[in-house]
């Protein structure tokens, strides 16, 4: 069977033996070239536009859920600084109104009740629960004066090193004046300690009196502490209520 | 040109012949293949654009909701939040320190606070002091000058 001949590289034989005019260009025929342009433009603004969008979808999501948090600012609920992305932004901030809920209606209940002469049974969360300003308080009080107490201890302890050390040198010394003078430094030394186990005993030292932290200064105007005036601290934090 | 008639007009010249030979299947495989990958490069440009609409819109409603939030409490209350998140962490510091040299000072209170510890003050007064019963709220009696 006698097949088209086929010829490696030329024309088919059917468009070879067929009557139509045969043209070859040079390059691109005329407006393809336009064509081809036209498609790498496409090409690379599909990949453009789908780059946009992806890196919009990055940029949004990691601004809601990034999982990171500023040391360099401290945040009133979590103990490693405070929250970077939205998501624990809004957590936090919902922490925090639900602890400060009714806490100025909790003072006029107790006004209220004060005004009436009656006990007041009203509570509030943040004040009164396990773990409230009023339990924390008595910690920080009793913490103070554990701090006061070893204080005092390591006073008393180095003089009583000190009283050691001269009792040890006043029994080896042979010289008799030397002696006397160990002598009157043990005196002197036990007067101190006496003196400071008398100032423990009544919290005479006013160096080492602890404040109750029921009964701590109030917050002026000036101070830039985030408890005393959060709304300088961290204007951010604060929106005036929509009229 | 094998043909010695004239050359047909330009715009005849650019008349693709219809192929006399069928397309077989290999043909219609690559031109599904063709349909599919320009429907999945045009459904890939249109779900990413939905994500980052929707992923914008999450942001956005984010936004919102913060901003909200931060409407309530006002800053008085949320110093009292913060003067208990403070003696917390004062608490937690000094328990670490062993050898301090000095009695630490407590964080002022807040003007809110104070003001809830002289409210609660003068109550635990009037519990001790008074009889505990509720006397009737009377209004202050004001005599008319004569």
């Amino acid at each position: 069977m006698v097949g088209p001949v086929k010829r490696p590289g030329g024309l088919p034989d059917i468009i070879r033996e067929s009557d139509r005019p045969i043209i070859i260009y040079q390059g691109y025929p005329p407006n393809q070239q336009d064509a081809v342009a036209g498609n790498s433009l496409g090409l690379l603004s599909w990949l453009a536009l789908l780059s946009l969008c992806l890196g919009v979808v990055g940029f949004c999501y990691w601004r809601v859920l990034n999982p990171a948090h500023d040391r360099e600012q401290a945040s009133v609920i979590y103990p490693e600084g405070r929250p970077l992305g939205l998501a624990k932004q809004i957590e936090e901030r919902a922490q925090i109104n639900a602890r400060a809920e009714g806490l100025v209606a909790f003072l006029d209940r107790v006004r209220s009740d004060n005004l009436d002469q009656r006990r007041t049974r009203s509570t509030h969360p943040l004040l009164n629960d396990p773990g409230g300003i009023d339990q924390l308080r008595r910690e920080w009080d009793d913490m103070c004066l554990s701090i006061r107490e070893g204080i005092y201890e390591r006073r008393i302890g180095q003089i009583e090193a000190r009283l050691a050390e001269l009792r040890r040198r006043r029994a080896l010394t042979p010289d008799p004046a030397e002696a006397a003078r160990l002598d009157g430094e043990v005196q002197g030394l036990l007067r101190q300690r006496s003196d400071e186990a008398s100032r423990k005993k009544t919290d005479s030292d006013p160096a080492l009196r602890c404040t109750p932290s029921a009964q701590a200064t109030v917050c002026s105007e000036k101070n830039g502490e985030a408890w005393c005036n959060p709304d300088k601290v961290r204007p951010g934090d604060f929106v005036d209520k929509a009229t | 040109m094998t043909s010695t008639e004239e050359p047909p007009p330009v715009a005849e010249m650019h008349v693709v012949p219809p192929d006399p030979e069928p397309r077989n299947l290999v043909q219609w495989i690559g031109q599904l293949g063709r349909i599919v990958s320009r429907l999945w490069v045009v459904g890939l440009l249109i779900g990413a654009a939905m994500g980052s609409g929707v992923a914008l819109n999450q942001m956005f409603q984010a936004e919102a909701r913060l901003e909200a939030m931060r409407q309530e409490p006002g800053p008085d209350a949320y110093a009292v939040v913060a003067y208990r998140r403070e003696l917390a962490r004062q608490i937690e510091a000094y328990r670490r320190v062993r050898t301090a040299d000095a009695v630490p000072q407590p964080p002022a209170r807040p003007r809110l606070l104070e003001e809830i510890d002289i409210a609660r003050r003068r109550n635990q007064g009037v519990t001790q002091g008074g009889s505990g019963s509720a006397p009737p709220r009377t209004m202050p009696v004001v005599n008319a000058p004569n």
